[in-house]
């Protein structure tokens, strides 16, 4: 197996093969909702997280099946690397019958049990203590299994984030408390939501470590999560990760942009792309040339492609699906 | 049988549930050692151990979520607020988590949690420890809520709610834990979503919820002697609440009295009339629904106002002789 | 003749009292002024004495028993005399000591119906409030809920009891009025003939004279002039126009008739300001006719026309109302026989004319023959005048009318 590229979790070059094609199927689903909601195709709103990539593949490829993850509202990128269905997300967001969440979820609830995926998020900080929990039953059943709970800045200050650290610190709980911090709340800057530089220092205040890391290096975010992972599954128990990123879109459709600048925009775009970035590592590392490279990126759009005709087959809920799967037989 | 607090009733359910499901735990504050701020898990974690009766934080919002998070992936918690009032602090996970991940997720995985809490006025606990606000989550789609008055009824219906698939919301009342009952021993279950005629009658049906329910029987003795005979309806389930029973019961005496702690003024009182009215009973109504309920104010610290703030065995009296002299 | 002995009221508080001590019993001679029973009043006992001498041949109640004071309890009469005893009438026996407690068993409820007074409906709209209940019961007996609202005074909402007692034999008709009630208000014109009639009815004593005169030469001139006097004058000549001058030439005969009777005194008037009432749709008015004396027969009709039209033209002036001296009202076209006309003061006569009728009377040759006959009815106020130089009036008046040849001979 070569691992031209080294990291601690030991991925091949395949598998980091793998993990540029998700990052590509990630930037194209992305840019294909915005393209169709801009159509009026897909229904209420949307959160995207192009220009993240890096945080969501980089500890994605980490986990396994059987590990769990809450994703958040901006959660595409993060289902998407754990591998839930890219036909069922584009169907769900279309609002079909065909969908991850038979199109009752929508994109902020976009779940996928089998797969590990707890579900995306509507409330900021809701994923927390669902995350805890989950861990908190592979620690009660003995398996070492871990949950991932995916984060923004800006949930670090809601009440159910302190909560959660500290129970899942006190308890030794196998969860990775992962937040992806793209610099800003829905319009808060976090360095005016926050007094502090770096979030990962909240960590001190529950006992459990902490590190702030490059979120836009998907080699970066593979090594911290391994480790956070491994504690985990030592049951050591939790950790905070800080992954520093960037989003290249306003907060939701109707979002102007008003409270940043056109210039640090370009800076991430073009000096920061997590996609441009890995892509020049791997042509350096030899493992990918770029016809390659383009080819995986022509390959994920047909992906997407399909994804899109897969969800345009499909069919809306009838209305007696109103009152259906309230309660659980 | 043997007679029994309604306390030891709910310490019997958990721990029978326990025994037989390594997958049940409980999760609160104070729980362990303590026994619970009302005593209800005295002695258990010194059968369960400290992983199974589980001793949290003051964090009633990850209690809860963790909860959910723990009923996802296979676990059947219990987890305890330790008075109901506290319900607002864990109230997102517990109306848009808990209630809505069912649904949100098109079936695709259920919430087999329980919340167990008491609630209720009468101990002198003051504003933020005396409510009744079982009708935030009855509002809510999702949930199944319960409120049981007697011991009996408490070990019966906390053994269907641990082994319902849906997030349960179980109130207990402050003034009901040293209420004794004849209880079964060992596991038996009373079906959700049926309610109980605790005393049959003739002139009017009292509706009474919780610990409404023993002041309703206290009237009903005086009443007797009046010649006034009441029935008393007690819906035992909220959601989803028994009105065939209800509606039958009205259909027979032509009379109904709704009796509930909780503020009157958008209570689950207010449900339990309006049922009444758009269903079967409307026709045989001889005298407009009455409602007895808290008054709508803060529950006051000082004993005799507390006492003024909720109905009383006398204020059911009235009612009842009032709604029988009109005319 | 027995004498009775009363019950006696011997202070003014006293209503009823009851012997303490009979002195004689029944048998007994009785003289004038002998202690005949004691009675306890309300304050003291008090002997009574006999107010007759005689025998006592009946006593009637017995000692302690109250009667009502002026209760008949004895009688006075000769040895022999029977005497029919009169009816006590009950009082309550003040007792010496109290009642013993009667033992708290509920009676048991007889249901007797005491009839009753139906209550009216309610008037605010709405209507009877009845329970679902009720009217569902009401429905399958066949009865209304506002039926059993009526029979159940003090009800506020019928309930399914009161449909289960509803006895409609129990109720005393009530009449409940379903129409609606108008209401004129004492305003205008009718307010002016109350305050008018009211003034009159209670200053005047006033006396009605009746008389019956034969029309028949009234009736026949009336017929000889009516086309004549259309065609050339214009104006059709009626009973009243006659009427109004005979009146008129019959008042210059009785001048003190033709009056007003004034604070100062009876006022005498030259002239004959003769008033001639009018119906109209809500009360009635009285123009007068100033000079009627001077006037033709023509200009009389005339005048008489012009003024009785006004009011229903809405052209009475005040002068056309006032200074009046005389009133002729006539219920001629109606049934009315004879009536009492109300004096239009403070004119002191008034003079009704009732209807016109055939008669059946023997002539001069004692044959029957068919007459008309008008009856006439005048009130006068008998402060100002009298009843014979009314009746001489009435007399002039009827001649007149009877034998109006007469009218070429003054």
């Amino acid at each position: 197996m070569s691992e031209k590229i080294p990291n601690k979790a030991h991925l091949d070059d395949a598998a980091l093969i793998e993990a540029f094609r998700k990052m590509w199927l990630i930037r194209l689903f992305e840019e294909k909702v915005d393209f169709f909601f801009a159509k009026g195709m897909i229904h209420g709103t949307t959160h995207l997280c192009v220009g993240e990539e890096a945080t969501a593949v980089g500890s994605g490829s980490v986990l396994r099946k059987t590990d769990w993850i809450t994703a958040t509202h901006r959660g595409h990128g993060q289902t998407i690397a754990k591998g839930t269905d890219i036909n069922k997300m584009m169907a769900e967001l279309f609002g079909k019958t065909s969908g991850t969440n038979k199109g009752k979820g929508g994109s902020m609830h976009i779940a996928e049990i089998e797969t590990g995926n707890l579900g995306a998020n509507g409330v900021v900080g809701g994923g927390y203590p669902i995350a805890v929990g989950a861990a908190l039953t592979a620690h009660m059943k003995h398996t070492d299994q871990v949950a991932l709970c995916y984060a923004g800045d800006g949930s670090t200050n809601e009440g159910s984030f302190h909560e959660s650290l500290n129970m899942a610190s006190i308890w030794k709980l196998p969860v990775i408390f992962f937040i992806e911090n793209n610099q800003y709340g829905m319009s808060g800057p976090i360095k005016d939501m926050a007094m502090v530089k770096d979030l990962s220092i909240r960590s001190v205040a529950y006992g459990m470590p902490g590190i702030t890391i490059d979120g836009n290096n998907l080699i970066e975010v593979v090594n911290a999560t391994y480790d956070a992972v491994e504690r985990a599954r030592r049951g050591e128990g939790p950790t905070l990760i800080e992954a520093k990123t960037y989003r290249w879109k306003g907060h939701s459709k109707s979002d102007a942009k008003k409270y940043r600048t056109r210039e640090e925009e370009e800076m991430w775009r073009t000096q920061r792309d997590p996609i441009a970035n890995f892509r020049i590592e791997l042509i350096k590392a030899g493992i990918l040339n770029d016809a390659q490279a383009d080819d995986i990126q022509a390959k994920a759009a047909e992906t997407i492609e399909a994804a899109v005709a897969f969800a345009e087959a499909g069919v809306r809920p009838d209305a007696d699906q109103l009152m259906t799967d309230i309660y659980a037989d | 049988m043997r007679e029994i607090t309604y306390t030891e009733a709910v310490r019997e359910a958990l721990s029978e549930a326990m025994r037989e499901d390594e997958n049940v735990f409980i999760m609160g504050e104070d729980i362990g050692v303590y026994g619970g701020a009302f005593g209800v898990t005295r002695g258990m974690i010194e059968e369960f151990g400290p992983e199974r009766v589980r001793h949290t934080p003051i964090a009633e919002s990850a209690i809860a979520g963790a909860a959910v998070g723990a009923a996802i992936t296979g676990m059947r918690p219990v987890f305890e607020l330790q008075f109901s009032d506290f319900i607002t602090i864990a109230l997102d996970q517990i109306v848009n988590q808990a209630a809505k991940i069912h649904y949100m997720y098109g079936g695709n995985v259920s919430i087999p949690l329980v919340m167990r809490t008491p609630g209720g006025s009468g101990t002198g606990a003051a504003a933020q420890h005396s409510q009744s606000l079982e009708n935030w989550t009855a509002h809510v789609p999702g949930l199944i809520v319960i409120q049981p008055s007697t011991a009996y009824d408490a070990k019966g219906l906390l053994h269907s709610a641990i082994a319902n698939n849906n997030p349960v919301m179980f109130y207990e009342h402050k003034l009901c834990y040293r209420t004794k009952g004849d209880v079964p021993e060992g596991k038996y279950f009373i079906p959700i979503g049926v309610a109980d005629i605790k005393r049959q009658g003739k002139d009017i049906s009292v509706i009474a919820t919780s610990y409404m329910v023993h002041k309703a029987l206290e009237a009903a003795e005086i009443l007797a002697k009046e010649g006034i005979d009441i029935e008393v309806v007690d819906p035992r389930t909220l959601v989803p609440l028994d009105k065939k029973t209800i509606v039958e019961s009205v259909k027979k005496t032509g009379r109904a009295l709704v009796v509930t702690e909780a503020v009157k003024r958008s209570g689950f009182s207010s449900e339990l009339a309006a049922v009444i009215v758009e269903e079967e009973s409307f026709d045989y109504l001889d005298h407009p629904v009455v409602r007895l309920a808290g008054a709508e104010t803060p529950i006051p610290y000082e004993p005799n106002l507390e006492k003024l703030a909720v109905p009383q065995v006398n204020d059911i009296v009235e009612a009842c002789r009032k709604i029988m002299a009109a005319k | 003749m027995a004498k009775e002995v009363l019950m006696p009221k011997l202070s003014s508080t006293m209503d009823k009292g009851h012997v303490t001590e009979w002195f004689k019993k029944v048998g007994d001679p009785v003289k004038v002024g002998e202690v005949l029973f004691e009675v306890m009043t309300d304050k003291i006992a008090i002997e009574v004495e006999a107010y007759d001498a005689g025998f006592l041949i009946g006593r009637y109640v017995e000692v302690g028993q109250v009667v009502p004071v002026n209760t008949v309890i004895a009688h006075i009469g000769a040895a022999d005399e029977k005497v029919e005893a009169p009816l006590i009438a009950a009082a309550p026996t003040p007792s010496a000591k109290p009642a013993e407690a009667a033992p708290s068993v509920a009676a048991p409820v007889v249901q007797v119906a005491a009839p009753v007074v139906a209550q009216a409906l309610p008037q605010d709209g709405f209507g009877v409030r009845a329970t679902p209940a009720a009217r569902k019961a009401a429905k399958e007996r066949g009865i209304t809920v506002e039926a059993v609202y009526q029979a159940t005074p003090g009800i506020v909402r019928v309930q399914l009891k009161d449909v289960e007692h509803y006895n409609p034999s129990n109720v005393k008709a009530v009449y409940v009025e379903t129409g609606v009630e108008k209401v004129i208000p004492w305003t205008g014109i009718r307010k002016l003939i109350a305050d008018q009639m009211t003034k009159s009815h209670n200053t005047v004593p006033s006396v009605t004279l009746n008389a019956e005169v034969n029309v028949d030469a009234l009736l026949k001139m009336r017929a000889e002039l009516l086309e004549k006097v259309e065609k050339e004058y214009g104006v059709r000549l009626t009973v009243t126009h006659l009427l109004a001058y005979f009146v008129a030439k019959t008042l210059k005969k009785h001048p003190n008739m033709n009056a007003r009777a004034l604070e100062d005194g009876i006022h005498v008037m030259p002239s004959v300001n003769l008033g001639i009432a009018v119906a109209l749709e809500n009360g009635l008015i009285v123009p007068n006719v100033k000079n009627a004396q001077a006037l033709s027969l023509v200009e009389l009709a005339k005048a008489v026309k012009a003024q009785t039209a006004k009011p229903k033209n809405n052209a009475l002036m005040p002068d056309d109302i006032t200074g009046g001296t005389f009133t002729i009202t006539s219920l001629g076209t109606t049934v009315v026989s004879d009536f009492n006309p109300i004096i239009n003061v403070p004119e002191i006569c008034i003079l009704g004319v009732g209807r016109t009728i055939e008669r059946a009377e023997f002539d001069a040759n004692n044959n029957v023959v068919k007459v008309n006959k008008m009856m006439l009815s005048l009130s006068f106020d008998h402060r100002a005048t009298d009843g014979y130089p009314a009746a001489l009036f009435l007399t002039d008046l009827v001649t007149l009318i009877e034998h109006p040849l007469t009218l070429l001979v003054d």
